[in-house]
């Protein structure tokens, strides 16, 4: 009896603070994409934004270089040590320029970029609007007739798109380097056989799908900070609370696009 | 201006109910404690708020019912101070002050360069126009905010808490560029907790509590006003507050 009342009090709370969130969800999700919309209208102003959109350029390409290299490097590195030995335990360790090649460029290169840039320019997006939000720019500038979304989404919209996917290149790139690296040190593989076995595993179905995801990426992760950056409100703790949302709203799309790329894309293709 | 203006954000009723006027010209101060919903009335007149009911007319133009692009024509004849001053760090005093001449602008770059210079003269910052926000001080920046929002020559200029968490002496300073822009002919809308300041350059007042107007009109007809508020509000005006024992002390030996 004691124990039937706890366990329906459990449920009633549980179920109530899921349908609050489901409630938040749709909430954002209306919010988001209603900016969304106003994004992809306002797109023709890249040549009245070109300034800002450079500007972003460099801050979310050309500064995310070293993070984007090392990503890409670590889960080439780590792909070749998991694969290589065990390929090795029956002889057929060849495969694993085959395989690092294959998991750098189909899967992990767009997914470590995506999900460090979800992290470095979602966390820049959400502070630089946020606070904006906060001190009233955001209102100073809607008060003199300028749309926050076309003069500070827009150019940071397009900057992604524009940078993910060279940035996704330099992972994949790495990352098979790297896996030479491990290749040559720990299976005494010759590099350029190595090298020979990578470049012919790739297919130009694999390099499509591959590079097609980080425009994707680039685009949902920069809609979705710059939206909690401009709902933001309720000072430096709703900063706070937007950054998160942010950071791990745009993570999440991240993984989910790519299953969606890996399970349905592929096979349309 | 505003007529039986309602404005409800996430079921709390922020604004209820609240009919005043600001005439031409005039210097019109909102009056109320922290929290009455002043920076909220003045985010109504800017349409930056849709209220949820009433209507808000400038020049007899309804703006609830206008669209955005019409909207902008309205906001472009006001100019506005936001009680942080909302300047963008980013960008110089002059950039600053120039920003949204050459946004809109139909203007040369000389030309934008001469009513930024001009501007600038105006609050007493000619030649600063090269600093950032960050190194001015907090009456500096004050004045690059009402230098931004004179720029335009706009005909009506909203101020949320200009004297606020300023010194008296940069206080009256911005008190006198107030005064100023009044004897050109500009409309101001002051908002200010400030009671010395208010009926220092107030013509009409409003006081605001709570999201309703509690009196309304003249220094006079405020005064006359039998609201308990009202004796709540200005208590510290109405009766001589004794000069702080230190204070007192220190001004006997020095006499
Ligand atoms: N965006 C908002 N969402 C919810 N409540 C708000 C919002 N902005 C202001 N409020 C509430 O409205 C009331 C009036 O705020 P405000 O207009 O800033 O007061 P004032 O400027 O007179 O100090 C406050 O109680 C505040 O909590
Ligand atoms: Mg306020």
């Amino acid at each position: 009896m004691q124990n039937n009342f706890l366990l329906k009090l459990c449920v009633t709370i549980t179920s109530l603070s899921m349908i609050s969130s489901i409630k938040m969800l749709l909430w954002h999700l209306q919010g988001h994409t209603a900016m969304m919309m106003g994004a992809l209208r306002g797109m023709g102003t890249l040549w009245r934004y070109r300034r800002e959109t450079l500007d972003e350029m460099y801050r979310i390409g050309a500064q995310s270089f070293p993070v984007v290299l090392l990503g890409g490097l670590f889960a080439g590195i780590i792909l070749a040590l998991e694969t290589g030995h065990r390929f090795e335990s029956f002889g057929a360790k060849t495969l694993v320029g085959h395989t690092v090649a294959l998991g750098m460029v189909r899967e992990l290169g767009a997914v470590i970029t995506g999900l460090l840039l979800a992290a470095r320019t979602g966390a820049k997006n959400v502070s630089e609007l946020g606070s904006m939000q906060l001190s009233e720019q955001i209102d100073a500038l809607r008060a003199n007739g300028e749309d926050p979304v076309r003069s500070l989404v827009v150019p940071r919209m397009n900057a992604s798109l524009v940078m993910f996917l060279p940035l996704t290149l330099v992972a994949d790139i790495s990352g098979i380097l790297g896996g030479m690296y491990v290749a040559s040190t720990s299976l005494q593989l010759d590099p350029s056989f190595y090298w020979n076995s990578a470049m012919t595993g790739l297919r130009i179905k694999d390099i499509v799908v591959g590079f097609s995801k980080p425009l994707i990426f680039g685009f949902f992760i920069a809609t979705i900070s710059c939206y909690f950056g401009l709902a933001t409100s309720g000072g430096n703790t709703g900063l706070g609370r937007s950054t998160i949302n942010a950071v791990v709203a745009s993570s999440i799309v991240v993984l989910a696009i790519d299953f969606v790329f890996t399970k349905v894309v592929w096979e349309l293709l | 201006m505003l007529e039986d203006v309602c404005l409800r954000i996430a079921g709390r009723q922020i604004i209820d109910r609240v009919s005043l006027t600001v005439k031409q010209g005039d210097v019109a101060v909102f009056l109320g404690p922290s929290g009455a919903g002043k920076s909220t009335l003045l985010k109504i007149v800017l349409g930056l708020w849709r209220p949820t009911s009433g209507k808000v007319t400038i020049d007899g133009n309804d703006i609830t019912s206008l669209d955005d692009e019409q909207m902008h024509d309205v906001r472009r004849r006001m100019g506005v101070v936001f009680q942080g001053n909302a300047l963008f760090d980013s960008l110089t005093v002059q950039q600053n002050v120039g920003y949204f001449l050459q946004r809109r602008s139909a203007f040369p770059k000389e030309a934008i360069d001469r009513k930024v210079e001009e501007a600038l003269a105006f609050v007493h910052l000619q030649g600063q126009g090269s600093l950032y926000p960050d190194e001015l001080s907090g009456g500096m920046k004050k004045r690059v905010a009402i230098a931004r929002a004179v720029v335009s020559n706009p005909d009506i200029i909203l101020y949320d808490e200009p004297t606020t968490g300023l010194d008296p002496i940069n206080a009256r300073a911005i008190l006198d560029l107030i005064r100023k822009l009044k004897a050109r002919g500009t409309t101001s809308v002051v908002i200010t907790h400030v009671l010395k300041d208010a009926f220092t350059i107030g013509d009409a007042f409003t006081l605001i509590n709570e999201g309703t107007v509690i009196a309304a009109g003249s220094a006079r007809s405020i005064l006359s006003s039998q609201h308990p508020f009202v004796a709540e509000f200005m208590s510290d005006m109405l009766s001589q507050p004794p000069m702080p024992h230190a204070f007192a002390l220190a001004r006997q030996e020095a006499a």
